[in-house]
């Protein structure tokens, strides 16, 4: 079991962050707006050099950074890719992230990879299975991971516990951290008919390093995860109830899709940002 | 964990076939037979958009060439035949130029192959390690030893020839190109693709440059090589040949035989 925790001095602030993204690289060097971190897909930096690398290794200098991966496949049944862990392992040791997360999702077998974060069956030899597998992640890395979890639209039959429950187990067995996103429970519950809330229950607080909130849309009577319009109504109700129970976490605003101007972006950003203020405000007068 | 291998298993094969999922995946998800059919068939369309905006990204000029809905049902038959083996989609669409080169639709279109492995090496080359330029060696080096000298490119550079005039092609596509479009089809073209100040750069060479150049890359020394250059291009300019070579990013380090170093 590996519980180390982040060795760089840059820690992710407990504020809200946004997700840098191709289309903004250039205005966000340019202007460097007022956001409290920044969040990049690691695969799109693990080239050896080029322009977005150089981007990254500039901002790097003036905001924390969160290395958040999306090929990693912990929840599959092949061998953990080694080229894949070395590259990552090469990106951190040249950017020095304050976080570095992945999802609990698999999306290869037998070497064939769907590039998609789909769900696992969540049973007890698939929580024997990747806790292993986060193990020697992190053991490879030689730092914690944050796991976040998905989206999913099927739920596996032969599941005998339920999504929290195996959420908490991972981080409880493998000293990993997770990552909550607030919009995948959302999305999830709708789609599976569980209540959001007691999934949000059931989160270690201790353990939550980081929040996600993003848009969805919807497909007849299904809710996709498309990152693609302002985080909802009923997910920003979601994340004061969240912020109750945790504290004040980092909080990014994820938008990959119909990505809008910069100034979007940091508005939605600032929405958290007030939720937190709001927080950090009655944590300290309830210490007074 | 052979159960979830198998289950795996079912959910790739049904996705990237495109034919519709078996009985036995869809029973093994909750809910009824049409719900989880069609809530498989939303994980299937976002699989394909993704694989397929994939190879669009890094064939972007490619795809602007036959129009996208020829692009994107080229793409969807690619990635039947060359489904994804990495789990960064930076990497995914390295055998379409093969692809596209054999596949029948296109067969209208000959130069395709060749434009699309154009593109593949300019991807390649914007996410390639920084140049490290080291002219120490040539700067130091007796007159007498020049011939004697070796040279290698950067990581960001790659070579590449064509009975097609995809210089001419990639000019009149590029998204600030406002003049006259019309390609003269019957031009072949030899090319360098190089990182130039953060930006690739698609360079056509002279017939002296390009005898120069692939006789360094293949381990000749800098007098062979310039023999070479002026064997094939009387032209050549053996004044300052080298040196355009050098500032224009195609050569970035030198260096002498080993036992030659050696001798003090």
């Amino acid at each position: 079991m590996v519980q180390k925790q982040p060795t760089q001095q840059s820690k992710l602030p407990a504020s809200a962050g946004i997700g840098l993204r191709d289309p903004h690289h250039a205005q966000v060097l340019a202007t460097r707006p007022a956001t409290g971190w920044l969040e990049v897909h690691s695969e799109n930096f693990f080239g050896s050099g080029g322009e977005p690398l150089h981007v990254l290794e500039q901002l790097r200098h003036h905001y924390p950074i969160s290395l958040h991966g999306v090929g990693l496949s912990l929840g599959a049944t092949d061998p953990l890719s080694l080229s894949h862990l070395q590259k990552l392992k090469n990106l951190i040791a040249r950017i020095e992230p304050a976080a570095v997360s992945e999802h609990l999702c698999w999306s290869s077998v037998a070497g064939t990879y769907l590039n998609d974060l789909l769900p696992v069956c969540y049973n007890q030899s698939a929580l024997d299975w990747i806790c292993n597998r986060i193990d020697a992640a992190q053991e490879y890395l030689g730092r914690q991971i944050w796991i976040e979890n998905i989206s999913s639209y099927l739920q596996w039959k032969h599941a005998d516990m339920t999504e929290w429950d195996f959420v908490a187990a991972l981080s409880r067995r493998t000293g990993c951290g997770l990552l909550l996103d607030i919009n995948n429970v959302y999305v999830s519950a709708c789609n599976h008919g569980f209540d959001a809330r007691s999934y949000i229950d059931a989160m270690p607080a201790a353990s939550v390093m980081e929040i996600h909130l993003a848009g969805h849309e919807h497909d007849s009577d299904v809710l996709i995860d498309t990152h693609s319009r302002p985080v909802c109504a009923e997910v920003w109700e979601l994340y004061a109830m969240a912020l109750q129970q945790l504290g004040a976490k980092p909080t990014l605003i994820e938008w990959d899709n119909d990505i809008p101007a910069l100034e979007v972006l940091l508005a939605e950003a600032a929405k958290a940002q007030a939720h937190i203020n709001l927080i950090s405000q009655q944590d300290y007068a309830a210490a007074l | 964990m052979q159960q979830h291998s198998e289950r795996h298993q079912l959910f790739c094969d049904a996705v990237y076939t495109g034919a519709p999922a078996a009985p036995d995946l869809i029973n093994a998800f909750e809910g009824n037979k049409t719900s989880a059919t069609h809530r498989f068939e939303i994980y299937r369309r976002s699989v394909v958009g993704n694989l397929v905006r994939a190879v669009v990204a890094t064939y972007p000029v490619t795809c602007q060439i036959v129009g996208e809905s020829f692009f994107n049902a080229a793409a969807r038959a690619y990635l039947k035949n060359y489904p994804s083996q990495c789990g960064d989609l930076n990497e995914y669409g390295e055998h379409f130029a093969q692809f596209i080169g054999a596949w029948p639709h296109a067969a209208t279109l000959p130069y395709l192959a060749d434009f699309a492995n154009l593109e593949w090496a300019v991807q390649q080359v914007y996410y390639a390690a920084d140049a490290v330029t080291d002219l120490s060696t040539l700067a130091s080096c007796p007159p007498q030893y020049y011939g004697m000298l070796q040279a290698s490119c950067p990581v960001a550079f790659r070579r590449l020839d064509s009975a097609w005039p995809l210089d001419a092609i990639w000019r009149v596509n590029a998204p600030d190109y406002s003049g006259d479009m019309t390609v003269d089809f019957s031009q072949n073209c030899s090319l360098a693709i190089v990182r130039r100040n953060a930006r690739v750069h698609v360079d056509s060479l002279q017939p002296g440059q390009c005898a120069l150049l692939d006789a360094l890359l293949s381990n000749h020394t800098l007098g062979q090589a310039l023999s070479m250059a002026t064997a094939a291009d009387q032209d050549f300019d053996l004044n300052n040949g080298l040196a355009q070579a050098i500032q224009s990013g195609y050569i970035s380090q030198f260096y002498l035989p080993t036992p030659l170093q050696e001798t003090p």
